[in-house]
């Protein structure tokens, strides 16, 4: 039985014992590399304008890469349409909204300025399956967390707690 | 959900409940926070997701271990603990329980890891009393409730809830609307703990009110002036007729706890000071004489958690 991804596709291919492996990085058929850059860029405008940590995104996109990662690699998963893919973006950049910002945006506000193109309903159900997918484990390391820790490694101990630096 | 088999209920704060429940396949106690699902039109509970977060971030020996979580249909999100046994609440309150110095020692000791390990990550636990502190079976103390926990980047900008602390353990600068506060706010509920340890009931006990605990903590350490808190004018509070007047001069220490010994007075009044600049840092207290000083602390395996059996005839 063959993968249920698009056939021909050159993300799949077949290894010696007939079973079918990704070659590919983890990048279903419909999704292309420009609509990963696109929705970045939209969630980088989106964060600026909130005045908001750009960590933010970076979060996000950790969590919408382990989800894709996921679900492209489990045989039996469909591909993801254009929309839904979408969804998952809003969905992953409300999660990281909330560990960061919480009381920020509300579900409401993400959904208007994403043009009201889904229900509050749908994103609930996408976040909780992004939760399931990702087992709760919500503490990506981020090229800021790395900064950061730089950062406390250069801390002299005689600089106190207050003096702290400003990383970025 | 059906992994688990809930056994009683142990506890019920503003948005959570707590059970104690047991693992099905390993028989393993646990204890579970589920948080009320009435915040559902925002979805999964962001105090929740921060606190796994946290809890991922921060692990300690001396930090309670997140063991699991998960949603259930209904849209609360349940966070699975390892269980503890006891608290320290509890072991204070019970009478049958002697506390020696060295008991004593070995209790602030794993405080002050614990202390320690957040603050080195830039985390505010913001609700330290004894009731957070949870006992294993082999006497290794385990902090809990970051429900209020956040991290704190440090910048003096960064605006925080007067809101956090129970009220017994609340620093002053925190009673007068201070929302600059820092490490050194959890430091002050340190310094009441271990003045609860000393003697035996809450040290600071105001009665219901913010301007009672204040008047308390005025009593003894005097009125906030120019030299022992230079900053404590800035405060939101100090125009509001907070200090009483006329000015109060501070008692001193030794005259309340007159059982203790000296290097832990020594300690305490290095922690317990009005000017929050001025307060020891976790790591800072642990490099305290009181540590070195005879008598070591009691091995936390030696530690009573519980009242002996009764003796039998």
């Amino acid at each position: 039985a063959s993968l249920p991804l698009n056939s021909g596709d050159q993300t799949v291919a077949s290894d010696a014992s007939g079973l079918q492996v990704p070659v590919q990085p983890p990048c279903l058929p419909m999704i292309s590399p420009q609509w990963r850059q696109v929705i970045c860029e939209w969630a980088y405008k989106l964060v600026d304008h909130f005045d908001c940590p750009r960590e933010v995104v970076g979060v996000a996109m950790n969590f919408v890469d382990r989800y894709l990662c996921n679900v492209s690699l489990r045989h039996d998963s469909q591909s993801l349409s254009k929309r839904e893919f979408k969804l998952l973006c809003l969905a992953c950049l409300f999660l990281a909204f909330k560990l960061e910002k919480p009381n920020l945006i509300s579900l409401d506000a993400l959904l208007t300025l994403s043009r009201d193109l889904f229900t509050r309903a749908q994103l609930v159900a996408m976040e909780r399956s992004v939760l399931k997918e990702l087992r709760w484990r919500l503490h990506p390391p981020t090229a800021f967390s790395f900064l950061e820790y730089y950062a406390l490694q250069l801390r002299t101990p005689a600089s106190s707690t207050t003096a702290n630096a400003d990383y970025c | 959900m059906e992994n688990y088999r809930i056994m009683k209920q142990l506890g019920q704060g503003v948005w959570s409940r707590t059970y104690m429940g047991q693992q099905k396949d390993t028989d393993q106690l646990v204890a579970m926070k589920k948080f009320k699902a009435n915040s559902c039109d925002e979805g999964v509970d962001f105090k929740a997701l921060r606190e796994i977060k946290l809890l991922s971030y921060l692990q300690h020996e001396h930090i309670i271990r997140l063991v699991d979580s998960f949603a259930t249909p209904d849209m609360a999100v349940v966070l699975v603990y390892e269980y503890a046994h006891t608290s320290l609440d509890q072991i204070l309150r019970n009478r049958d329980i002697p506390l020696s110095s060295p008991d004593i020692k070995q209790h602030i000791r794993m405080l002050l890891l614990a202390m320690d390990a957040c603050h080195e990550k830039q985390i505010l636990h913001r609700e330290l009393n004894p009731e957070n502190m949870f006992y294993l079976e082999d006497g290794t103390m385990k902090l809990r409730g970051f429900d209020l926990a956040r991290m704190h980047d440090g910048k003096p900008n960064t605006l925080l809830s007067p809101q956090a602390f129970a009220l017994w353990y609340k620093p002053p600068e925190v009673l007068m609307r201070s929302q600059h506060y820092s490490f050194s706010a959890d430091m002050w509920s340190v310094g009441c703990i271990f003045a609860e340890l000393m003697l035996r009931r809450p040290f600071l006990m105001g009665q219901f009110t913010e301007l009672s605990q204040l008047d308390k903590i005025f009593k003894v350490f005097g009125t906030p002036n120019e030299s022992n808190w230079p900053d404590y004018a800035i405060l939101p509070l100090a125009w509001h007729s907070t200090v009483p007047v006329p000015p109060v001069a501070a008692v001193s220490l030794d005259g309340i706890f007159t059982a203790a010994p000296n290097d832990a007075i020594s300690l305490l009044k290095s922690i317990l000071v009005l000017d929050p600049s001025n307060r020891l840092t976790a790591s800072q207290a642990l490099r305290h004489p009181y540590f070195s000083n005879e008598p070591p602390p009691t091995p936390k395996g030696n530690l009573i958690l519980s009242s002996p059996p009764p003796e039998a005839n």
